[in-house]
């Protein structure tokens, strides 16, 4: 999806970040793996479980999952730690300005990527009138 | 799923707190809930 930060910002949009853990590994994250983007940390999930988020050890764990784990680590991304649950999974939203949100994915396992194109169309109209 | 982004909040960074909805008040957003921060 950081490839995918110039598309974001060319539309007009901003790529926001919230994770789980608690704010030293928000930091640490936002420091190492993604500067330059604003990162927020929700430790108590209250705003996964309003958006639906799921949390399951079969998505995280599951054979969908490993594959994409090793795909990744070919491709040299090395995850060193789990900083947060474990077992929640993520999700990826195109919100309006004002906070209408007009697409939504609710992932099922570790290994689901963000369909950049849909979430930048869903905003295309507020986008181009924003200009 | 909801409508509208939750009316909660969120730590910065820095451990303070922000309204979730606050951060869409004056721009559209691509918001990525990420598993964890490993």
């Amino acid at each position: 999806m950081r490839g995918r930060s110039d598309d974001i910002k060319a539309a007009g949009a901003v790529l926001v970040f919230v994770g789980n853990g608690a704010v030293p590994f928000a930091k640490n994250f936002a420091d190492t793996q993604v500067p330059g983007f604003e990162v927020y940390t929700d430790p108590s999930r209250e705003s996964y479980q309003a958006l639906g988020l799921k949390r399951s050890a079969l998505g995280t764990l599951g054979p969908r999952s490993l594959l994409a784990a090793l795909r990744s680590t070919r491709a040299g991304h090395v995850q060193t730690s789990v900083e947060g649950d474990g077992f929640q999974l993520g999700g990826f939203f195109a919100v309006a300005k004002g906070g209408e949100i007009r697409y939504a994915e609710v992932y099922s396992s570790a290994g689901d990527r963000p369909n950049v194109d849909a979430a930048l169309a869903a905003l295309r109209h507020d986008l181009s009138r924003s200009g | 799923m909801a409508s509208q982004l939750p009316n909660l909040t969120v730590l910065d960074t820095e451990g303070h707190e922000v309204d979730l909805r606050h951060l869409a008040k004056e721009r559209p957003l691509v918001l990525a809930y990420v598993r964890h921060f490993g």
